[in-house]
């Protein structure tokens, strides 16, 4: 038998599959690990990082007052708290898991506590590590802390987020050791990392666009950090320039694409986007639930200024337009697909497939209590959702199973959550149904594989 | 048709057509009153149980997918009214007419569970699923940081 033949049956055979996949994705890390630290042998030579000596902080004292609320607003756009706290642990000590291919990384301290916090870091090293991803004692940090995208940040709003930052209370904890496998526990391999993706220095504005735009852009690339989700991320993990905002991943969310891959079936205009990044609600695109919902709340503190520019800038990298008759029939179509209010309402076409019939059943009597038209408190049209229109259905998964916990400009548009009270082959069926009657596109591929995901974590 | 479920540790056989809502066989069949019918439409969380440690809507939820499950309803929150809730409940005199609060109380629980100390963000997102009509929200609020404080000791 020859080597190919092997591997054919191999790959022919859906449980050997997945660990050939396992196999071939270790023996790429591998390579690419030892490609990093021929990188790195290099990059140390040229690149080396003296520790910075300690200073004792002062509470802010050396801050003017303007300073230091500018670093508060700061540090809301760029919801450092969001990772740098654990779930139900005191802002900004750190602590949260964030998983990657690579093992399990715990965000750090970043509250003035000199033992387990940045307390004896001057404003220098904490310049330092936003922008070239390099502690006070000279180490690498994974790039989990989007320094790729720090690095843009001007002086002065480092200095004012660092002015913030030490005016919190310090906490003394010591979050967990990161859970690293070989080689990647090895942080000089990051040298190499960074010699290929980290591209250094600060934003430069782009004069063919006005001030809000490029204000907008500065925002969103360096301290929002939006791409470090919202695109997808190469073997080495790190962000794929030529894809930028074609949609990534968030905590096993999907993370929608916001260029022209975007599937909302309405474009965003720059009003939809500031209704949406201040309140997390926008009625013709739908809620900010998931790994979105703590950036918008952060967001909802920002200034009208920054939401405006951030929201011209993702509009600009759409492309998309609709003239007002497309987008009337979109909406008209949408409206159509609506529930009923009538009792014992049927969709005008009614599907065939047994288990699309099944799953109708489970939307007239669970869903449609309030997704359905007419309803005094109107949800969004399901069918002009992101997340009904995504490549996959974990979204509208995590959905069904949680429920939306709102965020705070949208508290009135709660969710429940069904996890416990509809069975998975209900929400199989279900699934399929609202992909089958909201959209024109192909069905989800796996869907009971990935709600026997979600429960087995559930 | 004959259904066990299991509710408050005990278990119960009754017999309902399995798409009976929880809700009544909860009341109904098994005499636990406890849990209150508001709109029937999991709209307004007076119904609202634990499944599996879980908040669900009993009004909505059939039965027949909560057999195999354990159930708890206010009346197995606490032996003697000791849970935390209850007793910041008691203490911060949180009810006016009554009806929604033993939902109330099973959706903090359930909040509680997952995150010990909530912050005000945390209670007023996970508690957006119960109304009360006598907007009793700040009382409830309250009442839910001094539960956490309680049970942290």
């Amino acid at each position: 038998m020859t080597p190919h033949s092997n591997i054919t049956r191999r790959v022919a055979s859906n449980q050997h599959a997945g660990r050939l996949i396992v196999t071939m994705s270790r023996i790429l890390l591998s390579v690419a690990a030892v490609f990093l630290a021929l990188l790195a042998g290099a990059a140390i030579w040229s690149n080396r990082h003296p520790e910075i000596a300690p200073v004792e902080q002062a509470g802010g004292a050396e801050f003017d007052t303007a300073q230091l609320l500018h670093g508060e607003a700061l540090t809301g756009i760029g919801a450092c708290e969001v990772c740098h706290t654990a779930p139900g642990g005191t802002p900004f000590a750190g602590g949260l898991a964030l998983p990657t291919p690579f093992g399990t990384i715990y965000s750090t301290n970043i509250t003035p506590d000199v033992e387990t916090g940045i307390g004896s870091w001057s404003e220098e090293a904490f310049r330092r590590a936003m922008r070239e991803g390099v502690d006070r004692n000279g180490r690498h940090l994974y790039p989990v802390f989007p320094y790729d995208h720090f690095t843009k940040v001007t002086d002065e709003d480092i200095r004012a987020i660092y002015a913030h930052l030490t005016t919190l209370e310090p906490v003394e904890y010591k979050p967990p050791e990161n859970e690293l496998g070989f080689p990647f526990n090895f942080r000089m391999l990051l040298a190499g990392w960074k010699l290929l993706f980290l591209d250094k220095g600060e934003f430069q504005p782009d004069s063919q666009w006005g001030e809000e735009w490029n204000r907008g852009a500065y925002l969103a690339e360096g301290l929002g950090h939006c791409g470090a989700c919202h695109s997808p991320r190469n073997m080495f993990g790190a962000v794929m320039q030529a894809a930028a905002y074609d949609g990534g991943e968030a905590e096993d969310w999907h993370a929608p694409a916001l260029n022209k891959m975007s599937r909302t079936p309405i474009p965003w205009k720059q009003l939809q986007l500031v209704n949406y990044l201040y309140d997390g609600w926008d009625e013709e695109h739908g809620i900010a639930a998931g790994p979105m919902a703590p950036v918008v709340n952060h967001l909802y503190d920002q200034s009208e200024d920054d939401i405006f520019a951030i929201a011209a800038y993702f509009e600009s990298i759409q492309r998309r337009r609709l003239n007002d008759s497309e987008k009337n029939a979109i909406l008209e179509r949408a409206r159509s697909l609506d529930w009923g209010t009538e009792f014992g309402y049927r969709p005008a076409v009614v599907p065939d497939d047994p288990a699309l019939l099944r799953g109708m059943d489970v939307f007239a009597d669970q869903c449609a209590t309030c997704h359905k038209s007419g309803n005094v408190q109107v949800p969004v049209s399901l069918a002009l959702t992101g997340t009904v229109n995504a490549p996959d259905p974990r979204n509208v998964i995590h959905v069904i199973f949680d429920g939306i916990r709102p965020p705070r400009g949208a508290l009135q548009r709660s969710m429940p959550g069904f996890g416990a009270s509809i069975s998975d082959s209900e929400i199989n069926d279900l699934l399929k149904f609202i992909r089958w009657h909201f959209t024109d596109l192909p069905p989800w591929q796996d869907i009971s594989g990935q709600v026997a995901a979600k429960r087995a974590h559930w | 048709m004959a259904l066990t479920l299991n509710v408050n540790g005990t278990s119960h056989t009754v017999d309902v057509e399995p798409e009976t809502p929880l809700l009544w066989v909860l009341r109904d069949n098994i005499g636990l009153t406890g849990t209150k019918y508001g709109c029937g439409i999991a709209k307004c969380g007076a119904c609202t149980v634990h499944v599996d440690g879980k908040k669900a809507f009993s009004c909505t939820m059939k039965a027949s997918a909560a057999v195999g499950t354990e159930i708890t309803t206010i009346e197995g929150l606490s032996e003697d009214s000791s849970h935390p809730l209850q007793l910041a409940w008691i203490e911060g005199d949180v009810p006016q007419c009554g009806y929604c609060q033993s939902g109330q109380i099973m959706a903090a629980a359930a909040l509680l569970s997952q995150r010990p100390d909530p912050s005000d963000l945390d209670i007023d997102s996970a508690m957006s699923d119960n109304i009360c009509r006598c907007g009793t929200y700040a009382q409830i609020r309250k009442a839910i940081h001094r539960a956490a404080e309680i049970a942290g000791g």
